[in-house]
């Protein structure tokens, strides 16, 4: 082996070279491999300290603010808390200076520079970037200086790629942050931060085709804020969504960690239970935590808010289809909460499937009857004292292709929800017309008044009015014919609009009559305002006038109320001899109901008359 | 150093009830701050520490180190209690291996709280392979105006004892760092004056403190080739083992002595150092001997002497001595020639208190923090 002193000499330096660019690990962060890189120079070169100057217009948020130097060159130096600062050393800046002027070129420049006894060894290069080292009592030899400047120069490719690299990095952490957020805003609710009805779908059918395999059961509780509309159409939105807000976080906290609370639509919310031992006794408890949520009231803005849920629970297992089938049952079951009374969680029954089946079928057919022509109206006689005819209501009646008779109180529900009322609505009218004109006909020693029903979603139609009088006009016949009867809780929806809407009415000379009069817990002091020509009690007091004394008292009221705003009277539902003759005691001589005539076709009503 | 200690008590059998003993005097002494350093083979065991530093009425820190020193006695069983006049501002880093931003972090409350100037001293446990980067993370926290000496602490018959305790509990892989002064630098000399017998070689291969190719050769057959053509001894796989306590690595460094690298074990053809060796680096095998070591101690101490200042000579009573446990295995009962050397060259009235240390540490003529092996490191405030 060579001992050569110009051997060793190569030697070493070769050494010095490999060592210090082996440093540069391309893995590492920016900092870790300055520091690497540094502390092998330290060690290696028996420097004090290096210091790596970048322009900050290439680091991004690389540097801290303290870490800014002059010419918005950015510093990291080792050791890192040197009181020496190379920059301000008035040659040193001057070379800085120099060579931030000039165009970058792909070379390294070096300068050595001695300053109040230390000597710094300055590595400039391509972008304006920097590399000092510092040492004390001697310089570095030329030869070291030679040796480890294509290091150097490794240094500052390897800091540009760092740079890229993290820039590509935090590119690419921007675009995964950014999907993350889409995918977390598309299952999601964006007020309540909940999962949303997406969300929830996919969980409960994941929990599902887990049953399949487990041989497991959980359940649904769907909790619905009741009357929720009205506290956003009194209150405002951002009261209804802070509402919305704080029954999420009091549910919230009532959920285990395995359990899912979700926002399922507007105004309900849904906690999925996963499967779990003594799942009944768990749901009872969790149903009583619910209520509890419920209990006392939200605060929002100093305003105290009562709010109350209507809540369906079902349970779910191997059995179930899909989540669509199972949400549908838990909805089902708070419909069946909302409608009854006592109770605020009821637990989905396969009936209730049935039931809904069947007024979504009535809901269909309703539509194919009316151009079939399976709607047919009957008329029920009204009599006077000595049983005279003296009118008529006209009901409608629906005779089902493959169901058979539909209980009008069955298929008006369904109408009035769907909004099918007013096509119907129209349609009885046309027939009350043709009826009318019919009995224009006959010889009658009295003149006949023919009744229908109005619904409310009909009356209060914005153009009711110009709509009934084309009809009117279409068939030529007198409007006083017609006798309009409006339900009392129909009138009370929107009291002023109702009267005025009856004034116009009875303007044009329609006749109107307060149908279930005392079912809607009528005042006097709207009656007074009501420009109505009847009142119709309604035939819950009448079968009950000569039971109960409460039934008879209200009868008797309303027989006050009738003569002191001189109102006509009629009482429907009148099924016994005993009922007539109260009826009359009290002063009622206006009647309806099976004891009389029940309804019967409308030829035969004819028929009746005729005779 | 009277300026800084109140007492230092020496036993050369360390038992529970004579390190009580000597606790309690120099509390009583009234030292604000109490350091136990505890020979290895010692019967106290460290694990006592916590339930005495809890009871002591000032801060009380211990380290487990080899052994220890005390004017011209030194022992592997006995150990060094130092009483300090003023509250000492320490902090014990648990884990000196954790992330490099966390010790960062804890190395940052030490500068927040002394500065950055003056002088300070390290316990790190020097069996831990973590001990080169957390001395580079010192010097990157509290850089080369406060000047370091240290020592590396643990025993050395089982790398899994605890090695530093404080009331907070026992630990391994820590480091306790100690504020001496925040505006006086201590004068510190280190030195081995070894020279080499072989290479260079190139290190090809290596991972932290195992050097595993020389020249692109296996380390073992370079290292036996290279004694056996040195010494005229057939040195081989079998008896290598005899032999690597006389020849260690040195490092070449510009301007600085060889960074002396100890062997002290051989796994199947790469050799174990104490302290890392980087890929690339050249390295020199040295020859110590006992002649040598002597003479070493001896100039040591010399230079020492004369790099004290004026000033402060008169006030101090202790001289420091932080000397490679390799040393004295290596010299056996000739260590007391090593010491009786030292000691000759000290100023009249300058009594020596130390360890033996498992790797030493001081600042380079540059200022960076080294970890070096078979060297005297002395220091006097």
């Amino acid at each position: 082996m060579d001992h050569s002193p110009s051997y060793l000499a190569t030697l070493e330096l070769v050494s010095i070279q490999y060592e210090i660019t082996r440093s540069l690990n391309a893995n590492a962060d920016l900092r870790s491999l300055c520091r690497r890189y540094m502390e092998t120079c330290i060690r290696r070169l028996s420097v004090r300290a290096a210091y790596l100057y970048m322009p900050t217009k290439y680091t991004g948020a690389l540097f801290s603010a303290n870490e800014i130097t002059c010419n918005d060159l950015g510093r990291i130096c080792m050791p890192n808390i040197t009181a020496c600062f190379p920059e301000q050393v008035p040659a040193i800046k001057a070379f800085f200076t120099e060579i931030l002027s000039e165009p970058s070129v792909e070379h390294v420049v070096t300068k050595h520079v001695v300053y109040q006894g230390t000597y710094y060894h300055l590595f400039a290069f391509t972008a304006h970037t920097f590399f000092v080292l510092e040492r004390n009592h001697t310089p570095l030899p030329q030869l070291v200086i030679n040796a480890i400047t294509p290091a150097v120069e490794d240094l500052f490719y390897v800091c540009r790629a760092s740079l890229q690299h993290s820039q590509v990095v935090s590119e690419v952490e921007r675009r995964k942050q950014a999907e993350q957020q889409l995918t977390f805003i598309a299952f999601h609710d964006q007020l309540t931060g909940l999962p949303n009805r997406t969300h929830l779908i996919n969980e409960l059918n994941q929990h599902i085709e887990l049953c399949q395999h487990h041989e497991l059961s959980g359940a649904i509780i769907y909790i619905d804020l009741d009357s929720f509309r009205d506290i956003n159409d009194s209150l405002g939105h951002l009261v209804g969504d802070e509402l919305l807000c704080q029954v999420a976080q009091r549910l919230q906290k009532i959920c285990l960690e395995q359990e899912v609370l979700g926002r399922f639509s507007g105004n309900a919310f849904v906690i999925l239970c996963p499967s779990q031992l003594n799942l009944p006794q768990y749901l009872e408890l969790l149903l009583r935590k619910v209520h509890q949520c419920f209990s006392s009231n939200y605060l929002i803005d100093d305003r105290s808010i009562d709010v109350n849920a209507s809540i369906g629970v079902t349970y779910f297992s191997a059995s179930s289809c899909d989540a669509y089938t199972v949400y549908m049952q838990a909805d089902l079951a708070m419909s069946k909460a909302k409608v009854s009374t006592g109770t605020s969680s009821v637990f989905y029954q396969q009936d209730m499937e049935k039931q809904t089946r069947r007024r979504y079928l009535l809901d269909t057919d309703m539509r194919k009857a009316l151009t079939q022509q399976d709607f047919f109206m009957v008329a029920q006689p009204q009599v006077n004292q000595l049983g005279e005819i003296i009118g008529a209501e006209l009901l409608i009646r629906w005779q089902h292709s493959q169901l058979g008779f539909i209980s009008p109180d069955e298929f008006i529900g369904i109408a009035e929800k769907t909004g099918f009322i007013i096509p119907l609505g129209e349609w009885i009218f046309e027939q009350a017309c043709l009826c009318i004109t019919s009995l224009q006909t006959l010889p009658l020693k009295n003149p006949i008044k023919l009744a229908i029903n109005v619904s409310a979603k009909q009356f209060y139609q914005v153009d009711f009015i110009e709509r009934i009088s084309v009809i009117i006009n279409k068939h030529h016949i007198k409007v006083s014919d017609i006798e309009l009867e409006l339900t009392e809780s129909a009138m009370l929806e929107d009291i002023d609009l109702a009267v005025a809407k009856i004034t116009a009415l009875k303007q044009i000379g329609f006749e109107l009559s307060i149908d279930d009069f005392g079912t809607g817990y009528s005042s006097l002091s709207y009656l007074k305002h009501l420009p109505v020509d009847k009142i119709k009690i309604d035939r819950s007091f009448v079968s009950l006038i000569d039971k109960r004394d409460d039934s008879r008292a209200i009868v008797e009221a309303t027989m006050l109320i009738a003569r002191t705003f001189k109102l006509g009277l009629i009482a429907e539902g009148v099924e016994t001899q005993a009922e007539v003759d109260t009826l009359i005691g009290i002063g009622c001589h206006a009647f309806q109901g099976y004891f009389f005539h029940k309804p019967m076709p409308i030829d035969d009503f004819f028929n009746l008359l005729a005779n | 150093m009277t300026a800084i200690f109140t007492n230092i008590e020496y036993t050369d059998e360390a038992t529970k009830e004579r390190v009580v003993s000597l606790i309690e005097h120099t509390v009583n002494n009234g030292a604000q701050y109490v350091l136990v350093l505890i020979g290895c083979q010692s019967t106290f065991r460290i694990e006592s520490i916590p339930e005495l530093a809890l009871a002591s009425p000032v801060p009380l820190n211990a380290c487990v180190i080899p052994g220890v020193i005390f004017g011209e006695y030194y022992s592997y069983k006995g150990a060094l209690i130092l009483g300090f006049i003023h509250p000492i501002c320490s902090l014990l880093i648990p884990d000196i291996a954790a992330d490099h931003d966390l010790l960062c972090q804890q190395l940052q409350q030490f500068v927040v709280t002394n500065g950055t100037l003056g002088s300070a001293a390290i316990f790190v446990d020097g069996l831990s392979s973590a001990v080169e980067p957390f001395i580079a993370t010192v010097y990157e926290n509290l850089g080369s105006d406060r000047v370091l000496i240290g020592a590396g602490v643990g025993d050395i018959n089982n790398r899994f004892n605890y090695c530093v305790a404080n009331e907070l509990g026992c630990f391994r892989n820590a480091a306790i760092l100690f504020c001496l002064s925040n505006d006086v630098k201590l004068q510190v000399e280190g030195k081995h004056d070894l020279s080499h017998i072989a290479g260079p070689y190139l290190v090809t291969e290596a991972s932290e403190n195992v050097i595993h190719c020389l020249n692109y050769q296996p380390a073992t057959d370079v290292f036996c080739d290279a004694i056996s053509t040195a010494s005229g001894i057939d040195i081989n796989t079998d008896n290598i083992e005899e032999h690597i306590h006389c020849y260690p690595f040195g490092l070449k460094q510009l301007d600085e002595e060889y960074l002396v690298r100890d062997i002290i074990a051989v796994k199947g053809h790469s050799l174990v150092c104490v302290g890392n060796v980087a890929e690339n680096s050249l390295v020199y095998i040295l020859h110590a001997t006992k002649d040598k070591l002597i003479s070493a101690a001896n100039d040591a101490g010399a230079q020492f002497a004369a790099k004290l200042q004026r000033d402060i000579v008169g006030e101090m009573q202790y001289v420091v001595l932080v000397d490679c446990i390799s040393r004295a295995l290596f010299l056996h009962d000739d260590y007391q020639l090593e010491l009786d050397a030292i000691n000759a060259q000290l100023p009249s009235g300058k009594k020596l208190a130390g360890v033996l240390s498992i790797g030493e540490i001081k600042n380079t003529s540059q200022g960076a923090i080294q970890f070096l092996n078979k060297t005297i490191v002395l220091g006097g405030l």
